[in-house]
């Protein structure tokens, strides 16, 4: 396959914009549509569906153009335009997949959800530029454009946040996310001009016809070797730019906006915060990882930081009695796990050969050969893998609070008996996020669990406290399963959710059980094979 | 799909198909009419199994890799990881499985639940699910699958329909169960990660596919430290389901608690997938670290037989009781465990080999006649709850008067399980002491040891269940219980197949025993490379 079409200048390099573009357009599209048709409730819903299905298919000719690369946001495989701005590479583009698959599911858990809006339409065209930003900080590689994309990405979550403007709580999730996000993005952008400062450029990769110039990585690689303290402060600034890009993700210790902000926030933009703001904001923190700084320096770090983050999210989310704040932190705990990919990621990269006993000579090739394929797959498998079962349980959540008007567990009591098809898929959902089979949630535990124990040795224990963690998540998880099948209910009624709750549930519910069933063909759209 | 292929397909699809049929039952019907449906759609598997167990005698009791007793079809493959639907029976499974296709059965038949019945008799045959799939899957992948598909069944059995204490024992039994298995996972993924051909298969017997059982001993190798850690993960799995002393605590909580229906299961089942999952998968495959470990083994089951039936004596609840006595028997079970784990080295002599194939075949053996002796005690724990709403020992007594078939049966069973000749329980422990007081390799007397304390055990075992028959058949009557009902017919059937069933298997041990053959010739295999034996191809 030629790259054609990559290559050509000017205009052409705006296919790499393409999703981009698409999901901006809709944007402006839903906002014209409400202008001319106000009583219009549903449609912009739908065409937000559309604009994501669409820049979906935007990125197809990118995954044709690159081929079969292993997904690594590696210089080699990157395909970098716009003076180094922006790249294309199967890393990205499969990030991008994610988000907005991610993204549209999020949109399906709106389309009545929105109604109670005053002009629904603007919300859906703030959820497509969200989208968007989201998308492009997936592709950002140059550190202002990372930053720029972070802050695009901020402010219209800031606004989605808040769109429940007569809810105190929901303009107190907004404030709150937006003081935290202010500092932290201050934070960020000092620990960028640090890099900046040393390596004399905010390119992370080389720019095609400035070969001189040296991107980030190099730049600071080559000054480590002049100077010894050089070390220290590349490891201040990875520290300060891991704060922003931590907070955007949730990762502990900067996630204490995160139960307050979902808890706050409309429960569809809880779920897109939940999966495709953290899916971009940790791709962009593993393309930073990789290119700026050496993997034996990150990737014990990062360990350490899953495993705090798992744990910090378990525990603080057994002792919850709202749904949606156990989801939150539940969330937290998710963050976690997916961290693990991105240490082991680092890690098998640093020693690839390492599970290679000094006896064990003749397995090389055969180790070498598979030294990376969970490694590789193993975030946006992981997210992807949560996308369905954290938006199958928010459905469930919102259909029971349709009813019940409260987000309390207790109000769960006997669900099992007032509505048993709502209890057994919130039961198979809840199995999936605490990665019991047969569902989704346990491939992805499977992948993490492999990625982590491949890289060797010294990642042993973060795969047995992700082990731990796993066991104690179900402690949570089934205190919902106890109230909607053990408790007694405190009414007989019936409660069946509405029409789009039931396509959300469907769609989730399908996405759960096909990840497991065909894991294979799953696999394949992650370059595994 | 050929039609030799059928049995096995069918024993695991069906029930599923069953589930989903009861679960789908219109709401407002009567409890009796959720139970015929789980009562016809439970029977079709029992044939079934018993046409296996036919075919198997047909074949000669040591039929391998025939198109009946094994289903294989590739399921997905990543990177060089294939996983496989491979479904598989032996001497074995065989009898497990025959084991809970009837007693599902049974428990259905005896169920007599109103609340909510309509999800109590799905819940069972989701619970058929898990403990057919687990006895026959042998790939990993799907084994732990079903593995996993039983534990939330009974979860909700216990938590649902359960005593007074139901949750705390439901999420103790859940949590305990589920530490185990995650270990067993993450210790499963090291291990395919170190193999050179990566297979999660635990069986050698699959035409034309690789398994893990040969290559995995000299791939750890490169790490013992590793390897143990990854013995101790599935070992874990395993011994909180069987229970061994010490991980035994949830199960007299679990096993109280649980409604009759549910404790009938667990104990007859369910704790025979932890002693079939240490036999068929962690001994063959880790058979150096299973050998390191063998005195942890036996001291394990030495102390489980001797602090289970101290522990059991003490009790007040009949039910707890003979839940005590599982740990108890469980240890018998343990000890064939650790006598099969004790000649895993290269120089094993034949009559230590002998001993230990002595030891295994009564561990097997002991699972099954434990599910139909002790299953019978809970059923008749059911029964007498069910009439006098009590269970504390002190207040019966003198019932063998005016329950004269209810006494009868009692006795069968206490006798049963306390090991009397005649009956299923004695070939057992005859068998694994036999074998378990000659597994010593020579110039050392452990196991010999361990036997002689274990012995102990046995005596009070007698002393604590004939006790129990004194509290609750002998002495005066309560006079509270002068006008209680006999046993009637949907709790008679039940009983009467459980006590022919362990007659004829403590009088004809030859029938089971036969079976076992084509799973016992097996074990001097495990070795790797300088094995006594060649392994994988001598045998084919």
């Amino acid at each position: 396959m030629s790259r054609n079409l990559l290559d050509s200048p000017g205009a052409a390099d705006m296919a790499l914009l393409l999703p981009e573009l698409a999901l901006m357009l809709f944007g402006c599209l839903v906002l014209l549509w409400e202008m001319a048709r106000p009583k219009d409730k549903v449609w912009p819903g739908w065409v937000t569906i559309l604009g994501h299905v669409v820049a979906l298919g935007c990125l197809v000719p990118g995954f044709n153009l690159l081929g079969k690369t292993p997904f690594l946001p590696d210089e080699a495989s990157a395909v970098v335009k716009f003076h180094g701005n922006l790249v294309a590479d199967g890393f990205g583009l499969t990030m991008k997949g994610v988000v907005l698959v991610g993204s549209m599911l999020a949109t399906l858990l709106a389309l009545r959800y929105s109604e109670r809006f005053k002009n629904p339409g603007e919300f859906f065209a703030m959820l497509l530029f969200a989208s968007s930003a989201a998308v492009l900080l997936c592709g950002a590689s140059d550190l202002l454009m990372i930053y720029l994309a972070v802050e695009f990405l901020s402010l219209a979550s800031y606004v989605l946040v808040g769109y429940l403007k007569f809810q105190p709580r929901s303009t107190e999730a907004a404030l709150k996310y937006f003081l935290y996000g202010a500092i932290t993005a201050a934070v960020m952008l000092y620990g960028m001009s640090l890099v900046y400062g040393m390596a004399g450029s905010t390119n992370l990769y080389t720019v095609p016809g400035e070969e001189n110039r040296p991107a980030v990585g190099g730049a600071l690689a080559q000054l480590a070797l002049q100077y010894e303290q050089a070390g220290g402060v590349v490891l201040v600034a990875l520290g300060l730019i891991a704060v922003g890009l931590g907070f955007k993700s949730g990762m502990a210790p900067f996630h204490q906006w995160v139960p307050d902000v979902y808890d706050g926030a409309p429960l569809p933009v809880m779920a897109w915060l939940s999966v495709s703001s953290k899916a971009a904001a940790m791709a962009v923190f593993v393309r930073v990882l990789w290119v700026v700084f050496p993997h034996d320096q990150w990737f014990l770090p990062v360990a350490v930081l899953s495993a705090i983050t798992m744990t910090v999210g378990n525990l603080a989310a057994l002792p919850q009695t709202n749904v949606k704040r156990m989801l939150a932190y539940s969330s937290i705990a998710h963050a976690g796990y997916a961290l693990m990919a991105v240490a082991a990621l680092g890690a098998g990269q640093f020693n690839p050969s390492v599970l290679l006993g000094p006896d064990a000579v003749q397995m090389k090739p055969t180790v070498q050969a598979t030294a990376s394929v969970w490694q590789h797959a193993g975030l946006p498998v992981y997210l992807a893998t949560y996308i369905f079962m954290n938006l199958g349980a928010l459905a469930v959540v919102m259909a029971v609070y349709q009813k019940t008007k409260s987000h309390s567990i207790n109000d769960y009591a006997g669900l099992a008996q007032r509505a048993p098809g709502l209890a057994w898929l919130m039961l198979f959902f809840l199995l999936s996020l605490a990665g019991i089979p047969p569902t989704a949630g346990f491939w992805g535990k499977f992948v993490l669990f492999a990625a982590t124990l491949e890289a060797g040795p010294h990642l042993v224990w973060l795969a047995i406290c992700g082990f731990l963690n796993s066991v104690v998540s179900v402690y949570y998880y089934w205190n919902v399963v106890r109230a909607m099948f053990i408790m007694k209910p405190v009414s007989q009624e019936a409660m069946g959710p509405t029409a789009d709750v039931r396509l959300t549930l469907a769609v989730a519910a399908v996405g759960t059980i096909a990840i497991f069933v065909l894991a294979g063909p799953f696999m394949t759209l992650f370059n595994v094979q | 799909m050929s039609l030799e292929k059928l049995p096995l397909n069918f024993l695991v699809w069906w029930p599923v198909l069953a589930f989903l049929v009861v679960i789908c039952l219109p709401r407002d019907r009567a409890p009796s009419h959720y139970r015929g449906w789980a009562l016809a759609l439970s029977v079709p598997p029992v044939f079934v199994s018993l046409y296996l167990v036919a075919l198997f005698a047909q074949a000669g009791w040591g039929a391998k890799a025939g198109e009946p007793f094994t289903v294989f079809a590739p399921w997905f493959a990543v990177g060089q990881l294939s996983v496989t639907y491979a479904l598989f029976v032996d001497g074995l499974s065989l009898p497990l499985i025959a084991l809970t296709t009837v007693l599902t059965t049974l428990v259905i038949l005896y169920s007599n639940i109103t609340d909510r019945a309509r999800e109590y008799y799905a819940l069972f045959l989701l619970l058929e699910v898990g403990m057919l799939g687990t006895f026959l899957a042998v790939d990993f992948f799907l084994f732990y699958v079903y593995w996993e598909i039983s534990l939330v069944p009974m979860y909700f059995i216990i938590g649902i329909w359960g005593g007074s204490n139901r949750e705390y024992a439901a999420i103790k039994f859940f949590l305990y169960t589920l530490v185990g298995s995650v270990a067993m996972l993450l210790a499963f993924i090291w291990i395919y990660l170190v193999v050179p051909q990566k297979t999660l298969l635990f069986i050698n017997d699959i035409p034309g596919q690789t398994s893990l059982l040969a290559q995995t001993a000299p791939a750890v190798r490169a790490f013992p430290g590793l390897a143990l850690c990854a013995w101790w993960g599935i070992f874990l799995a395993f011994a909180i389901k069987v229970p061994t002393w010490p991980f035994h605590t949830w199960l007299p909580d679990a096993h109280t608690e649980a409604p009759t229906g549910g404790s009938v299961i667990l104990a007859g089942i369910l704790l025979k997938m932890g002693g079939y999952g240490i036999f068929r998968i962690l001994l063959p495959i880790l058979p150096e670290q299973s050998y390191q470990m063998r005195y942890v083994l036996l001291l394990m089951a030495v102390v489980g037989v001797v602090y289970g039936a101290f522990v059991a004596m003490a009790q007040q609840d009949l039910k707890k009781l003979i839940a005590y006595s599982s740990v108890n028997h469980m240890g018998y079970v343990m000890m064939g465990i650790a006598s099969a784990a004790a000649v895993l080295y290269p120089g094993a002599t034949g009559p230590q080999i002998e001993a230990a194939k002595t030891a295994t075949a009564g561990a097997i053996y002991q699972m099954f006649a434990h599910g139909l002796l002790t299953s019978g005690l809970f059923l008749l724990v059911g029964v007498i709850y069910d009439r006098t709403h009590t269970r504390d020992l002190q207040m019966f007594g003198g019932l063998g008067q005016n329950l004269p078939e209810y006494a009868g049966y009692f006795r069968l069973f206490v006798f049963g399980s306390l090991g009397l000749p005649g009956l299923a329980g004695f070939v057992a422990e005859f068998l694994v002491f036999m074998g378990c007081f000659s597994s010593d390799q020579p110039g050392e007397g452990i196991f010999r040891m361990g036997s002689v304390i274990a012995g102990l055990g046995i005596v009070v075992t007698a002393a604590f269940l004939l006790w129990t028959i004194q509290r609750v058949l002998l002495g005066p009557l309560n006079p509270r219980w002068a006008r209680l009902p006999d046993i009637e017919l949907r709790e008679r059937i039940p009983l009467l197949v459980l006590g022919v069933l362990s007659l004829v298997f403590g009088l004809l041990p030859n029938l089971l025993l036969g079976s076992m053959n084509s799973y016992l010739q097996d074990l001097p295999t495990y070795l790797p490379a300088e094995a006594t034996r060649p392994p994988i191809s001598g045998r084919r």
